[in-house]
């Protein structure tokens, strides 16, 4: 028989066998729906992220408008107002009432992966007070289903797709070995390496083809503004990490051992690839880079807080000296309101050295983890797939910065008007009497301005790469041990 | 009988160069594991006697001022780690253990470890409690998927039967070798928690574990009874495994997620401000004003016998912490009742009966932390109170501006938390024993169930 023709026979028995085997098609039917399953929980969760920035940028601007509408009463008012309570009033506005938001919107890819999104704050209250504060702001969610994790398409890929591939191609070559078939096939011309690769392609092609039809299904019928270079590299990420996986069945097989053996072998290098090392990975990044303790943070804080409030007399000239352009309007005698903005920033200095510690050590940690990643097909797809969905921690601290800039935006707005107004003797006109009207326009507020955050365009290959790389090395020794699996199965025979 | 069994299963796993190097990684992972827990939780330990004593000492020398000055002052309190968090961490990653505690503010805890982590570390975190839920009945289907399976498929069985081995005793043998296995391998774990941990909960804790393993023995011995050969056997038991161990938890946790869902800190935030600081939050102070001054008799709070600053903020206090203490306890609420349905999904899945038991003994639950926080709010509103109340005492003018000192300050009481009695938290992990208890009590029947048939066949 034609070797040619013998092979495409070799892949239409196995698609058969695929596709009669009730087992193979629960699995793949489960595999499929998993992965439903899992882009239905990330979209959710993006969903539920979207829907609060909605909530907050509509509480926004309502604010906006309800002080313009106030505005007219506020000026005629005569009955006492309390500088706290008042919406028209900078100091209130600065330390109390401001409604003022910045938001990191998930991108419509966020659906692939939750990432660290169920983690990293997304929206933050912004107010004129220490950066520090900014930490009490966070999703409140079970501290259990955060240490478990999300069911997301992430979670299918890493963890369930080489089950399924393992469970399925465990015993490609070997049963036809064992049972005396490849004997028969051999003298037919049939090789060992023609028949499991033959095997692999069909057997992988039942499993990939439904999977990656329900992905991108799925992802379409759920947001239809993700790209399309996102579907390619996605597809390309679980076709790469499925050829993995693959090349390593092969590579197993080759072995000539029985179908049992190749399933322990299997079964434990997928758990030490996809459990062990990177759970042993992760141990060792943070003994060798340890996050400073957060209990000493506090310490830190209250300390650097006394300190400065013990100078706080100093605090407004140090301030000053960083603006000049502010000096000329310095007023006579002290100013509390100035005096509490100068403080805030006298405490974000002192703390700068103890933050960046944190920010350095997070930077090291990915660092090394960039590097570690290699080391296993889970941690590459894991970090290819956080980045598609911006749910990373690159995305992330892009968005911390913007805030902490916006942060000083404000201060400094604020701080320029409050000069102002003291200068004017706006904050108490006369004894006895309400402050004057010192923000009549809060649309006047800088606001944060929609956080884009520009991908590393080049980077998406780089995982992909090294899992070709992987696969193709692995694959030159499976090809070697094929290439004699006769030898290897039948001493030579 | 039974020495002859577990001596021969011996003597093959001291042959099969496999299975001791499993387990040889098995017991250096949980070493290493215990190890690194041990440092970690006793360094947590450590920074949390030293801070909890610098923050008394700061409260204590704040020096003299206002006391609602020392109200926003405020104060840090934090969690302290039982000695068993360092083999069960649970979920303290992923929760604050520290409050801040100040005036009108009840906030909540702060700093969660996992935010300060990277993206690799959900990829799963090396502790002993993972090693022992996941990685121990990996290493017991390992060892134990082809004892009796190999024996069918080699056609040994038949002639066991015909021979006249009593087939209970050859169970209970093949039992036996896997359970002393696994209790050699708890030893260090068991050995640290007794040393070092109260005899109650460290007992409770090995039981419970031992109580879960023999379940994965039980479970290995009967899918090995149950399959023609070994590769079935094995196969079904990996599929078990991972079902358990990786697929249903998520699922649970993400169904109850989806069932009892918690608003988000936006919304939760927004309603706390928009339900405290309302007109009728100014109209109930100011009945209040009232109703003071016609209780006695005058027509200026100046002229009240104290200081009407103190009581109307301890009025104000007192007014949004019976706003703000429901919203709390629904959103907890909710989180319990996500706890509940999680734990009723024990019944279906031994993992998760031990990985709640596990960290409620241990202390390192949502359950434990609810007390703490609960337990700082108290302290939260006791200290406004003693400080308002001291407040309410004293007059305070422009010209004589009232200035408390170190002897109020030290009124105000340290604060304490201790984890309750474990047999207090056995009633709320109730389903988990029970589920343990009934899958060890089925799996016992199934396996002799499935060893007679066994026998009857080959007869």
């Amino acid at each position: 028989m034609n070797v040619g023709r013998f092979n495409h026979s070799i892949i239409k028995y196995e698609l058969l066998r695929c596709v009669r085997d009730k087992s193979i098609i629960t699995l793949i039917a489960l595999l499929s729906l998993f992965a439903m399953l899992g882009i239905y929980n990330a979209w959710q969760h993006s969903e539920n992220q979207l829907n609060a920035i909605a909530l907050a940028s509509n509480a926004q601007q309502q604010a906006i408008a309800e002080s313009a509408a106030q505005l007219a009463a506020r000026q005629s008012r005569s009955a006492p107002i309390s500088w706290w309570q008042d919406v028209h009033d900078l100091r209130g506005q600065a330390f109390y009432l401001m409604v003022n938001y910045a938001a990191k919107s998930p991108l419509p890819e966020s659906a692939i992966a939750v990432g660290q999104a169920d983690i990293y704050p997304y929206l933050f209250r912004m107010l004129v007070n220490n950066k520090q504060q900014l930490a009490e702001q966070y999703d409140y969610q079970n501290p259990l289903l955060l240490k478990l994790g999300q069911f997301d398409l992430a979670f299918v890929l890493i963890y369930l797709l080489p089950l399924v591939l393992i469970a399925i191609n465990h015993n490609v070559l070997a049963y036809e070995h064992h049972s005396g078939q490849f004997k028969i096939l051999a003298l037919q011309g049939e090789t060992g390496i023609s028949l499991s690769v033959h095997q692999l392609i069909a057997r992988a092609m039942c499993v990939l083809l439904p999977l990656v039809l329900t992905v991108i299904a799925t992802l379409y019928y759920f947001n239809r503004d993700i790209q399309f270079n996102s579907y390619l590299i996605l597809v390309g990420a679980i076709v790469c990490y499925a050829l993995f996986w693959m090349v390593l069945i092969l590579l197993c097989v080759s072995f000539a051992r029985p179908a049992t053996f190749n399933a322990a072998v299997l079964m434990s290098s997928w758990l030490c690839l996809v459990v062990i090392i990177p759970a042993a990975l992760t141990s060792f990044i943070e003994f060798s880079h340890p996050t400073p303790s957060r209990i000493e943070y506090i310490d830190t804080l209250r300390a650097s807080t006394d300190k400065v409030n013990h100078d706080a007399s100093k605090a407004l000239s140090n301030y000053l000296e960083d603006h000049p352009e502010l000096r000329e309007n310095e007023p006579a005698k002290g100013s509390y309101v100035l005096t509490r903005v100068a403080k805030i920033d006298a405490l974000e200095r002192a703390m700068k050295p103890t933050d960046d510690a944190f920010t350095e050590t997070l930077i090291s940690q990915q660092a090394l983890a960039q590097q570690f990643r290699f080391l296993t097909p889970a941690t590459l797809l894991q970090t290819s797939l956080n980045r598609i969905s911006g749910n990373d921690l690159a995305r992330h601290q892009a968005f911390m910065s913007a805030v902490s800039s916006h942060h000083q935006t404000l201060r400094e707005f604020f701080m320029a008007q409050m000069f102002v107004a003291v200068n004017q003797s706006a904050f108490s006109p006369c004894a006895g009497c309400n402050a004057e009207v010192t923000l009549a326009d809060l649309s006047l507020v800088p606001q944060f301005k929609p956080f884009l955050y520009e991908r590393e365009k080049d980077a998406w290959y780089v995982e992909l790469i090294a899992l070709l790389l992987l696969s193709v090395a692995m694959l030159c020794v499976a090809f070697r041990r094929l290439f004699q699996f006769e030898k290897f199965a039948y001493g030579g025979a | 009988m039974l020495k002859s069994v577990v001596k021969k299963e011996w003597l093959l796993l001291k042959r099969d160069g496999r299975s001791v190097w499993f387990i040889t990684l098995v017991v250096g992972l949980l070493l290493a594991a215990l190890a690194s827990g041990v440092i970690n939780t006793r360094l947590i330990q450590k920074e949390h006697a030293e801070v909890s004593s610098s923050e008394r000492a700061r409260w204590e020398n704040q020096g003299d001022k206002n006391p609602h000055s020392a109200a926003h002052y405020g104060t840090y309190v934090f969690k302290k780690p039982l000695a068993l968090a360092a083999i069960d961490p649970g979920v303290s990653l992923y929760q604050g253990n520290a409050v801040r505690l100040e005036a009108h503010k009840r906030s909540d805890e702060l700093f969660r470890q996992a935010q300060d982590s990277i993206a690799m570390g959900r990829l799963g975190q090396l502790n002993a409690a993972f090693i022992l839920q996941s990685l121990l009945p990996l290493l017991i289907i390992l060892l134990g998927f082809s004892l009796i399976s190999a024996e069918r498929a080699q056609g040994c069985w038949k002639q066991l039967m015909m021979l006249g081995v009593n087939n209970t005793k050859l169970l209970l043998g093949k039992g036996l070798f896997l359970a002393a296995l696994v209790l050699l391998m708890m030893v260090p774990i068991a050995l640290y928690s007794f040393f070092y941990q109260g005899f109650t909960r460290a007992f409770l804790f090995a039981l419970s574990y031992f109580g879960y393993l023999m379940i994965w023995v039980g479970l290995t011995l009967l899918v090995s009874s149950l399959c023609k050969s070994p590769r079935q056997s094995l196969i079904w038991l990996l599929v078990v495994w991972s079902v358990f161990c990786l697929v249903l938890p998520k699922m649970v946790i993400n169904s109850a997620n989806s069932r009892f869902p918690v608003e988000s800190g936006f919304t939760f935030n927004a309603k706390l401000e928009s339900l405290v600081y309302t007109p009728e939050r100014e109209l109930a102070m100011a009945r209040y004003k009232l109703d003071t001054l016609e209780k006695y008799g005058v027509k200026h709070v100046d002229e009240l016998p104290f200081n009407w600053d103190g009581a109307l903020i301890q009025y104000s206090e007192k007014y949004g912490d019976a706003i703000t203490e429901p919203l709390f306890e629904a959103r907890a609420e909710q989180f319990q009742s996500q706890y509940a349905y999680y734990q009723n999904a024990a019944i279906f899945n031994p993992f998760i009966a031990i990985q709640t038991l596990s960290m409620s003994i241990a202390a390192t639950d949502f359950q434990h932390h609810w007390l703490f926080v609960k337990k700082a709010e108290q302290h939260r509103q006791m200290m406004q109170k003693t400080l308002n109340d001291d407040l309410k005492d004293h007059r305070n003018d422009s010209e004589n501006p009232y200035q408390a000192g170190k002897a109020l300050w030290q009124k105000v009481t340290p604060f304490s938390f201790s984890y309750p009695k474990v047999t207090e938290s056995l009633a709320t992990s109730r389903v988990s024993w029970l589920a343990l208890l009934g899958w060890g009590g089925l799996l016992l029947v199934a396996n002799f169930w499935a060893i007679k048939r066994l026998a009857r066949r080959a007869n």
